[in-house]
Order: C-alpha cells, then sequence, then structure tokens
C-alpha cells in the first residue's frame, strides 16, 4: 500500500516535470519587449532613436552636463554671482562633473542591436545614421570637457574588465572616430528637410560636423601647446560641410518680421528657413522654460550683457562704436545711439517696447546687473509667470554655419571676400548693417579687439577679429562662448572685471532719453519723491570709483581667475581615478 | 538590506525602456523604446545559515515566565547592487549576490504575574519587559580600494560618516584668518564663498569644521577608507535596543492595561529639506517657523546657540556648512512612548442579569498618549524620523476612546 502511493507520487511527479515544455523557465514577459525580440520592424527601429533626443541634446535651463539653450552665462551675460570656472575654485569631483556616460551605452545599444531584427540596411541605415549623429555629438562635448577620453564603441559588460579598465584614447583618435561617425551620418541620414526642425537630417548632420570640425581645428591651432596635428584637415572638413549644406541644403536667413532677428527667437514656431534642429515647447503638453521670467526678475541672478561686449557691437553703418571720442564716459542714452540693430533686439535699449504692448519700458536694474537687460527670446507679456514660456530654443540655425564657414577660411588663410559676401553678408543683411570689407578689416585691425584676443596673429588677423566680433553678436545667449574662448585660447580673458552702464557719479539719470530722469542713484538717506527707481550707491550699484562715478561694476569682491596651465579642460573625478588607475588626470589638477 | 525580494518584476530578465519624452516631434511626446537596464546573468538565492541559543523559564511557581535567545545569522550570496563600476560602464551596477553579511542579536523577555487579595478582593496583575538588540557587519564585498559609497568588508551597516565641528567662529577676524587661501576649496564653505558681495566671507558664528587631516580643506578627500579627508564615523542610523513594557491589573471588576514602547539609540541625520527641524536654514522661504526657533540662533549675544549665524540655504545646498553629517546636528532618535494605556470596569455579573446583558464594560483608552526623546525638534516624531530622511512622514496622533461593551 505504501508502496503503491510513493509510485503514484512519482508518477504526477514526473508528469509535471516533462509537462513543461523546453524553456519553460526562460520565457519571456509577454507585456514587455524582450531585446532578443526587439528591432523587427522599422518603427521600432525610429521609436528606438527618438529615446536620444531629450536626454543626449540640452535642456533650457543648465543641466549636469553644463549646456543650456539660452541660460548662458561666462563674459557675455552677466550675473549677480559667478560660477567657479571664473573663480579659479573648480575642484576635482569624487564622481559626476560631467563624466556621464549611461547616454553613450543607450546609443552603443542602438548600434551594436539594430540589425538583430533581421531588417535589411536599405531600411535600418538611415536610423542607423541617427545614432552615429548622436555619439558624434556625445563624444564632441566629452573631447571639448575633457581632452582625451575612452572610446567605447559597444555597449560595455560588467564583467569586462578590459574595457572598464581602459586608458583614455587620445583626442587625435576619438576625433577621427567621431568623424567617421558624424560622415556616416551625413552619408545615410534622411534628406527631407525636416520643416518642424524636431528631426535629425542630413543637413543637421552637416551643421554638426561644420562646429565640431571648427572646433577642434581651432583647438588644434591654438593650443600649441599640446603639439596637436592636423589642425588644417578639420578645418578643411569643417569648409567641405559647411559648403554642402549651403550649395544644397536650401536654408536661408530669415528676415520674417519687423525686427527679424528678435522675431526669429521670440516666435512660438522654429523658423523653418533657418532653424535646424530646435527644442519644442508646449502649452497643451504643459512642457515650458522659463525665459521670460529669467530676464525680468530679480531671482536669477538679474542677467545683463557686459559692457566690453557692448562696446564690441558696431555702428549703423559699420564703423566701430569704439574708435568715437568719448566713448567710454557715454551715458546709455547716447551710446546705444544708431548701433548695430541687433544691440536693440538682444537688450532693451531708449524706446523698447514689450511685444504686442506699446508701453516704453527702460531697463530694470532690478532684474539686470549690468543695466543691459536681455530681451532675446523674450515673448508677450502673457507668458511672464514663472515657467510659462513656451518659444521653442534653437538648436541648430543656418546662421552658424556661415560663421564657421568664414572663420575656418579665414583660420585656413584660404578666406576671400567672395566667401564674406556668401556668409557675414547675410547676417548683417537681415538687420540692414552693411557688409564686412575683408581688405580693409586687415589693413586696419581693430585695435580694441586685439587687445582681447590677444592670441591672433597673422595676415587675416584683422578679419578674424570681424568674424568673432559677428560671431560674438549674432550668436550671444545660445552657449558658444565657452567653447569658443577654449578653443580661441583666451580664457585669460575671464580674469577681467566685468562691467556694465557708465554713470559719472550719484545723481538721476534719464535712461530712455525722453527728457524725463527714471533712475536716481543717491548716497546717505533715500529720497522721497515719486517716480523713480532709486538705487542706493554701494548698496544697489557699485560704480568703478563710488562718489566719482564710472562703469558700474559687479562681483567686485570676488577674485577671477584662470589658470592656463589646467583650466582649458575639466578635471576628472577622483573616484573614477581610484576605480580605474589606468585613467590619468588631467595636467596640474591635483 | 538583502534579502529574497526584488522591487522587479523580472529581476532576471531584461527588457527594453519604453516611455514618453519631453522632446516633442509635430507637437507631440516622442515615444521611445531605449536600453535595458543591464542585469547580472548569475543571480541565485541568498543562503541564510543561523545560530541561537535560547532559554525559556518560569521560576517561583510559574509567577516569572522568561525567555533569553541569542542569535546569529549568516547570511551568504546577499542579493546587493554589485560593486560600483566605472562610470564608463553606462549604468547602474546590476544586483547581484554580491555580499555576505553576519548578524549578530539577542531577544530577551521577562513576564511577572502574581495575585494578591486587596480589600478582601482578588487583586491579579502582571508586568512584563521585551528587549532586543541587534548590530550587522558587511563580511564580503568586493572593493578592495575600500570605497564609502559601496560597502567594504568590515562595514557596519547603517554608519554614518561626517566632519567634526569645532563650535562657532568667536569673530570675524578669526574667521577670516581661517585657512585662508584654502577655504573656497572646502566643500563644506563652498556656498558661502561662492556668494556675491561683502556675505561671500567666513564670519564670526559661522560653524568650524576640524580638519583632521591638516590639509586646510575641508573635504570627503578620496571618499574612502584609507582617505576619507575630513570625515569619521560618527554614528549609526540602525535603531538598538528595542523594549516594549506592558504592564496589566484587574480588581474588583476594575481592569488597567498599559504599553511603553521604545528604542535605547538610532542616530539620525536631518536631511536637507527637513525643513520642521532647519527651518530657515533649509529653504529661506519656508514659511514656518518652529516654536522658540529664533532663541536657537547664534548671534554676538547668543554665542553658545544650538544653530550658527543665520545663512539661508546652508542645510539645502550641496557646499553648505550643514548639508553634510555634522556631529554637533546628528541626532539621537532614543525615545519612550506610552503606545496605550486603557482602563475599564465592568458591571457585575449580577446587575446584568437583571439588565438582561451577558456582559457590559466601560472603558477609557488612549493611544501614543506621551513621547520622551532626545530628538532636537518637537515637530517631528522620532519614532518616523529614521523613515524618511527628511521627517515629512505624519505623525502618529494622540487619540482617546470612550467605549461600552454590552452583550446580549
Amino acid at each position: 500500500m505504501k508502496k503503491n502511493l510513493l509510485y503514484t507520487l512519482l508518477a504526477v511527479i514526473l508528469g509535471i516535470a516533462t509537462g513543461c515544455k523546453k524553456d519553460f523557465l526562460d520565457r519571456q514577459p509577454l507585456s514587455q519587449i524582450a531585446p532578443s525580440t526587439a528591432f523587427r520592424s522599422e518603427a521600432e527601429l525610429r521609436l528606438y532613436t527618438q529615446s536620444f533626443y531629450d536626454r543626449m541634446l540640452p535642456n533650457a535651463d543648465n543641466d549636469d552636463k553644463g549646456f543650456s539653450l539660452y541660460n548662458e552665462g561666462i563674459d557675455n551675460i552677466i550675473k549677480n554671482s559667478l560660477p567657479v570656472e571664473l573663480t579659479g575654485n573648480r575642484t576635482i569631483p569624487v564622481s559626476g562633473g560631467g563624466w556621464n556616460w549611461s547616454e553613450l551605452r543607450n546609443v552603443n545599444y542602438f548600434i551594436q542591436n539594430h540589425r538583430r531584427g533581421g531588417l535589411d540596411p536599405s531600411i535600418t541605415n538611415k536610423y542607423l545614421a541617427v545614432a552615429k549623429f548622436f555619439r558624434a555629438y556625445f563624444y564632441y562635448n566629452m573631447v571639448a570637457r575633457f581632452g582625451d577620453v575612452p572610446w567605447y564603441g559597444e555597449v560595455i559588460g560588467a564583467g569586462d574588465s578590459a574595457s572598464l579598465q581602459k586608458p583614455r584614447d587620445p583626442r587625435t583618435l576619438v576625433m577621427d572616430s567621431v568623424l567617421a561617425d558624424i560622415d556616416f551620418a551625413i552619408a545615410n541620414a534622411s534628406t527631407t528637410k525636416d520643416n518642424g526642425a524636431d528631426q535629425i537630417t542630413k543637413w543637421t548632420a552637416l551643421a554638426l560636423k561644420s562646429r565640431i570640425c571648427l572646433f577642434e581645428g581651432t583647438f588644434r591651432k591654438y593650443h600649441t601647446e599640446l603639439n596637436l596635428p592636423n589642425a588644417n584637415k578639420f578645418l578643411e572638413e569643417c569648409v567641405k560641410a559647411s559648403e554642402e549644406l549651403i550649395s544644397r541644403g536650401g536654408y536661408t536667413i530669415s528676415k520674417a518680421g519687423d525686427q527679424p532677428y528678435r522675431d526669429l527667437f521670440a516666435s512660438y514656431n522654429a523658423n523653418p528657413n533657418e532653424v535646424l534642429l530646435a527644442r519644442q515647447y508646449s502649452t497643451a503638453l504643459q512642457i515650458f522654460h522659463n525665459v521670460n521670467y529669467y530676464t525680468i526678475t530679480p531671482s536669477y541672478g538679474k542677467p545683463g550683457l557686459e559692457k566690453k561686449f557692448v562696446n564690441s557691437y558696431l555702428m549703423k553703418d559699420g564703423t566701430r562704436f569704439t574708435d568715437k571720442a568719448g566713448y567710454a564716459t557715454m551715458q546709455f542714452a547716447e551710446e546705444t545711439l544708431n548701433r548695430d540693430p541687433r544691440l536693440a533686439q538682444t537688450i532693451r535699449t531708449p524706446g523698447y517696447t514689450r511685444i504686442g504692448s506699446t508701453v516704453k519700458r527702460f531697463p530694470d536694474f532690478g532684474a539686470t546687473v549690468t543695466g543691459y537687460q536681455v530681451t532675446k527670446y523674450v515673448t508677450g507679456e502673457a507668458d511672464d509667470s514663472f515657467t510659462k514660456s513656451y518659444n521653442p530654443l534653437v538648436i541648430f540655425r543656418y546662421a552658424e554655419v556661415l560663421l564657421n564657414l568664414a572663420e575656418a577660411k579665414a583660420e585656413l588663410g584660404t578666406l576671400q571676400q567672395s566667401d564674406i559676401d556668401k556668409t557675414i553678408r547675410l547676417t548683417r543683411d537681415r538687420v540692414g548693417m552693411p557688409n564686412l570689407n575683408m581688405a580693409a578689416a586687415n589693413a586696419n585691425p581693430d585695435p580694441y579687439l586685439a587687445n582681447q584676443y590677444k592670441n591672433v596673429t597673422g595676415s587675416n588677423k584683422g578679419v578674424i577679429l570681424e568674424i568673432r566680433r559677428e560671431r560674438r553678436i549674432e550668436l550671444v545667449m545660445e552657449n558658444f562662448r565657452w567653447n569658443d574662448l577654449m578653443r580661441w585660447k583666451e580664457g585669460k580673458l575671464l580674469e577681467d572685471q566685468f562691467k556694465g552702464m557708465y554713470f559719472p557719479g550719484p545723481g538721476k539719470y534719464d535712461l530712455d532719453g525722453d527728457a524725463k530722469d527714471d533712475i536716481w542713484i543717491y548716497t546717505g538717506t533715500k529720497p522721497t519723491d515719486p517716480g523713480y527707481h532709486y538705487l542706493k550707491l554701494g548698496t544697489d550699484i557699485d560704480l568703478e570709483n563710488g562718489v566719482n562715478g564710472g562703469n558700474v561694476v559687479i562681483n567686485k569682491n570676488i577674485t577671477k581667475k584662470f589658470d592656463e596651465t589646467k583650466d582649458y579642460l575639466y578635471p576628472i573625478p577622483s573616484g573614477e581615478i581610484l576605480l580605474n588607475p589606468k585613467l590619468t588626470q588631467n595636467p596640474y589638477w591635483k | 538590506m538583502g534579502n529574497q525580494q526584488t522591487n522587479s518584476s523580472y529581476p532576471a530578465t531584461e527588457v527594453m525602456g519604453n516611455g514618453q519624452s519631453n522632446w516633442l516631434i509635430d507637437g507631440n511626446r516622442a515615444q521611445f523604446l531605449s536600453a535595458p537596464t543591464p542585469l547580472s546573468a548569475d543571480l541565485t538565492w541568498e543562503k541564510t545559515t543561523s545560530t541561537n541559543i535560547g532559554i525559556d523559564l518560569g521560576l517561583f511557581r510559574n509567577r516569572l515566565l522568561g525567555s533569553f535567545d541569542v542569535y546569529r545569522r549568516a547570511t551568504k550570496d546577499m542579493l546587493n547592487p554589485g560593486p560600483t563600476l566605472a562610470a564608463v560602464f553606462g549604468a547602474a551596477s546590476p544586483q547581484q549576490n554580491a555580499a555576505d553579511l553576519l548578524t549578530k542579536g539577542f531577544e530577551i523577555s521577562l513576564t511577572w504575574q502574581q495575585t494578591n487579595k486587596v480589600a478582601g478582593k482578588d487583586l491579579s496583575w502582571s508586568i512584563g519587559g521585551v528587549l532586543s538588540d541587534y548590530t550587522s557587519e558587511i563580511t564580503r564585498f568586493n572593493n578592495p580600494t575600500f570605497r564609502l559609497n559601496d560597502h567594504y568588508a568590515g562595514k557596519q551597516v547603517g554608519e554614518i560618516w561626517g566632519f567634526i565641528t569645532d563650535g562657532y567662529f568667536v569673530s570675524d577676524e578669526e574667521a577670516s584668518k581661517w585657512r585662508q587661501d584654502k577655504v573656497a576649496q572646502s566643500l563644506v564653505y563652498r556656498q558661502i564663498r561662492g556668494g556675491s558681495g561683502e556675505w561671500n566671507r567666513l564670519r564670526a558664528g559661522d560653524l568650524k569644521f576640524q580638519d583632521l587631516n591638516g590639509d586646510s580643506i575641508i573635504n570627503n578627500g578620496n571618499n574612502t577608507l584609507g582617505d576619507p579627508g575630513d570625515m569619521r564615523i560618527i554614528g549609526n542610523s540602525l535603531p538598538r535596543y528595542s523594549f516594549g513594557i506592558t504592564g496589566s491589573a484587574a480588581w474588583n471588576n476594575f481592569d488597567l492595561s498599559f504599553f511603553f514602547q521604545g528604542i535605547g539609540k538610532q542616530q539620525w541625520y536631518p536631511g536637507n529639506n527637513a525643513d520642521k527641524f532647519w527651518g530657515p536654514y533649509s529653504r529661506a522661504y519656508y514659511s514656518f517657523t518652529p516654536n522658540g526657533f529664533l532663541d536657537k540662533i547664534w548671534s554676538p549675544e547668543n554665542p553658545n546657540a544650538y544653530f550658527p549665524r543665520l545663512r539661508s540655504y546652508e542645510a539645502l545646498n550641496d557646499g553648505g556648512t550643514l548639508r553634510q553629517p555634522t556631529d554637533k546636528y546628528l541626532q539621537d532618535l532614543a525615545y519612550i512612548r506610552l503606545k496605550n494605556l486603557s482602563i475599564g470596569y465592568t458591571i457585575p455579573l449580577s446587575l446584568m442579569k437583571r439588565l438582561g446583558f451577558s456582559n457590559c464594560r466601560f472603558y477609557v483608552t488612549g493611544e501614543n498618549l506621551f513621547t520622551l526623546t532626545k530628538l532636537e525638534t518637537d515637530y517631528i516624531d522620532p519614532e518616523q524620523a529614521g523613515a524618511e530622511t527628511n521627517g515629512r512622514v505624519y505623525p502618529f496622533m494622540k487619540s482617546y476612546a470612550f467605549g461600552l461593551d454590552l452583550s446580549f
């Protein structure tokens, strides 16, 4: 009896055990896509490439990668505090500090596995192009920040100690791989112009190549201490990419609107003629940014343009403001007269009105430390609340490519007046500025700019200075300045005292030229007359020479420092060197 | 700590990531697929070995009942995030059977129960207590460089690393001279020195730190056991010496019972948003200021106050003086609380029968009637602070109930 029971039990157990189908224990979840069944349709490939955009392209405000679509600082936009990059107080972090590789893993996973579903390259290459665009973009940013970085073309396994313990690859090797990636993207990405400016196409890839190659070419040229080869190769690649985009892309410089430069950034739709890629926002989906609020409240550092930068805007007739007698002690209403119209479309100048309003507004020292209150990107008053802006923010636009081309040719020594006529003439034309004359610029280089960019030499010195002037003005607030100064090796510029408007001393001032005084800089007790914006000297506003006047000075108590031996690159986190001793620290960081 | 549960439905099967992004395509959020979270290929079950010695006793004609238990539990192959991988890996280290853990503890319970005659009636009463404690130590983890953000062999579970303070600066002069050239590089002073204007200097009343490794920079060094900078182990977040005391008595149809509960020691450093603790040191605009808070703030007239010179955001932001754990503001959550007290009266049987009930009892009970604690703030419940780093948990309510039980 007992034995029978045992046999029955055994039979039942065997039945259950053998009744299971093969792989019963390895069944895949039904509600999710398993890697083994992914990439079987073109739709899945497209869905995967859509994971790159939000995570890898810059955000509106600063994020951990240090990028930002409008919140630029450096020496373009001055705020009431200074980032550590300008005070020399960058420290070596234990982790983080921009050394973040999760996005590369996501891209490499696609590159490695996208053929798994068996689709033909004639279908998949279009999507592989997007992935390679983003890998190039990723590595370009890593190289710009850290110099030499390890190159990884595949996903690293948790147990792959050879990859995890790899030393940094030389910058030259990494940048050659970047070039190969971006060339693949150019050859294989969709050639259909994207009027929504929200997808990567061949044209975006050309724009990225133009940006990367100008960066690398000029970095190698000016950082002679690193003895990097092939500067000219990259400059030539920049020329090639820019020229292809210009001749075949079908993009133009937009002149839409009564203030076309302002309207390019303040419009609610990315201008498809000029903008190649933009981050879009939406009231319906409640996805906003904060640019209006940023420019008009006291709580975001009170951004304002720097004085030397404002001085670099030419007169409307193309002559230099800094050649005028007494330019240094000119007051606001006078200095803003007859300047490059982009000045009045970038900051509040006399007569400024908000879009959709006729009320004239003068600069608000409660919201700007220098007095040059920024208005670029600023839309109508309806969007003024905290994070209620929803105009698109540009990531790539045609004007940059034109400026890249002019600069690359100037640095190569191949620039002709005809090149300027098809590049800088167009950005100047938009706002009614006269063209740049190359021969005149080279015959008489601007001493004001030459005194800032001290490393520019050679027969094209004059025109290179003019191209840099144009670039800074045209692309202000678009987050180019840091990389520009790094590649030009002009970090020492960041040690200068930041300044604002000129005031001869305490007193009442008319800022908008309507013969009625608007602000009152006072000492002692506050006057009680109504109708003025009051600023107490030494508390609300600092002037260079106190009661004897001078330019507004900002953060005068903070020492600025840029150590050229080490500050062009960021440090590698110490915890990473601990995990991988073959990872060497950047020079002089300790 | 490691256990047999995981918070993923598919801890051993990779699945593609998916979701909706903030990137808009044609005005809609872009849907996406993304790389799967990497998993360890060889997950297996944890193994535990327990040894314990226990004694149960009944003495004095079972008036004293007691039990005593000492245990030692070794957990092998504990499921845990694996050793931190280099950032180039690009994902969090997968869960692995990465650690071994040794837990040692004990439990004691004692109860005395007895019946006496009081005024001719029986008084039966009892009182008892339980006490338990344990500590855990990591005995194996692959962390040869002893990085502090991972486990390491010999680590006590729950240890809190922090900086040692050295009082306040007595004068502006002392403060301005302190580690002059290096002070801006100190992790703990980064916020003050990064400010603008005249307030970006150390002042009298600012917190002073001990420069334990003598490099003039107050930071966490390499964040390893060998080079922890100026950090030391300042406490432990595991609850120690948990106890309960119960008692009951019944006499002449009256009955009474109570229950106390508490712990003997548990350390907690208030999180950066623990606004009920930090008040304006966390967010300046926080509208709630704890009662009597002003008297706890340093001023030249009150140089020995509990909190330093008032600076906003010092507890909130990285680089603030109060952001990292310090010995001075480390809290002890030790507490004792009367969880329950109830008193009742049952109507005598003879009376009930005449009224037609089989049972009738009046009672009053109270919950959480009082708490004694070493925690510095009255606005965070010590029993719950350990549960959320910012102490943002609803406190237990003090409640009273009056009742009548009737059975027919």
